[in-house]
């Protein structure tokens, strides 16, 4: 059968490692205080703690490091390698399409505008005076509709009976 | 550096040395550390945070000390002439300035005689000895990673004091 101090010791770790009620624990130290047992366990318990309070036996090298980082660089790789094989460039078109609505909008307003600007920017170059008229303006005639149109200005000019002023 | 390589940084001191207190073994602790750190680069997606990110590396480290200790079932002796700790300066390790052969000579000495006891301890008190003396963690965050009751924990790193007491002080016994 334990003794009531024996039954404390359990507690008596926990209270070193900060791990008991509050109220439990001020318990526990008012007796500590008058008990020579639990005195003497406390103090073999902190003396205990001493042996060890040692420096970290491995020293972590950058080299060591650098490894890690080197192969977590190509197991990324290979990840990525084994998700296009897997799915191709729908995987790709997936991944795009995950970036953030605003980002995906963005791009979108961009395209948009992108066709605009390419769209006016062909106007201007068609249309040179800048009026928009001028296709209508500058009929395109092939080269016999050419000779006949001026043909029928001339035929125009002599059947007229009447000269105009100054002839 | 990306922020991978600086977690790395960060926690490969922790990491090795748990996973050395908990095998015994310098090499193994090296590649569990890899092991470990490569994992966590594999999950990171999945990452949420529910605690202190040490207890998470903690539990990680944990899981793959278990697994090594049982793939390398015959217990290795615990030798400690490949640890570069006593090939080092003793400033860069304590940052007390230059340490004399005879304190280092001591070190090592304080050194092989807990890697001794913690080897003859069972791996459950062992581990729970380590994450809460070593690694400073709370009984809470102890339970979490060892998949028990906090009073379990206590018990177990109870017990495992005890032993240590008989091991290191060769005293203790009265108490029991």
């Amino acid at each position: 059968m334990k003794t009531p101090c024996q039954q404390r010791d359990l507690n008596i770790s926990r209270w070193l490692d900060g791990e008991l009620e509050p109220d439990t624990a001020a318990e526990l130290e008012i007796h500590v205080e008058g008990c020579p047992d639990c005195r003497a366990a406390v103090a073999e318990r902190r003396e205990l703690r001493q042996r060890w309070d040692l420096p970290a036996p491995l020293l972590s090298t950058s080299a060591d490091r650098d490894l890690i980082v080197d192969a977590s660089q190509r197991q990324a790789l290979l990840k990525r390698q084994r998700e296009i094989d897997a799915h191709g460039v729908f995987t790709e078109l997936n991944r795009l399409f995950q970036r953030p609505l605003f980002f995906n909008l963005a791009t979108a307003f961009g395209v948009l505008v992108a066709v605009l600007l390419a769209l006016d920017l062909q106007n201007q170059l068609s249309d040179p005076s800048g009026t928009g008229n001028w296709q209508k303006s500058v009929p395109v005639y092939s080269q016999v509709e050419y000779e006949s149109v001026q043909a029928g200005k001339k035929l125009s000019i002599l059947d007229n009976d009447e000269m105009p002023m100054g002839y | 550096m990306d922020a991978f390589g600086i977690l790395v940084e960060r926690h490969h001191s922790r990491v090795i040395n748990l996973a050395f207190r908990l095998t015994g073994d310098a090499e193994l602790a090296r590649d569990i550390a890899q092991d470990c750190f490569l994992k966590l680069h594999r999950a990171a997606e999945k990452y949420r945070s529910r605690g202190r990110f040490i207890a998470y590396l903690s539990a990680i480290t944990r899981n793959l000390a278990l697994d090594a200790h049982r793939r390398h079932s015959r217990q290795r002796p615990v030798t400690l002439d490949h640890l570069d700790y006593y090939q080092q300066s003793g400033a860069a390790l304590t940052g007390k300035g230059p340490e004399t052969p005879e304190r280092l000579l001591e070190r090592r000495q304080s050194e092989e005689r807990l890697q001794t006891a913690l080897a003859q301890l069972p791996e459950d008190q062992r581990t729970v000895f380590v994450l809460s003396e070593i690694e400073q963690l709370s009984y809470g965050e102890i339970a979490v990673i060892c998949e028990c009751p906090e009073g379990t924990v206590a018990s177990r790193k109870h017990n495992a004091l005890l032993k240590l007491q008989k091991l290191l002080l060769r005293k203790g016994a009265h108490r029991r």
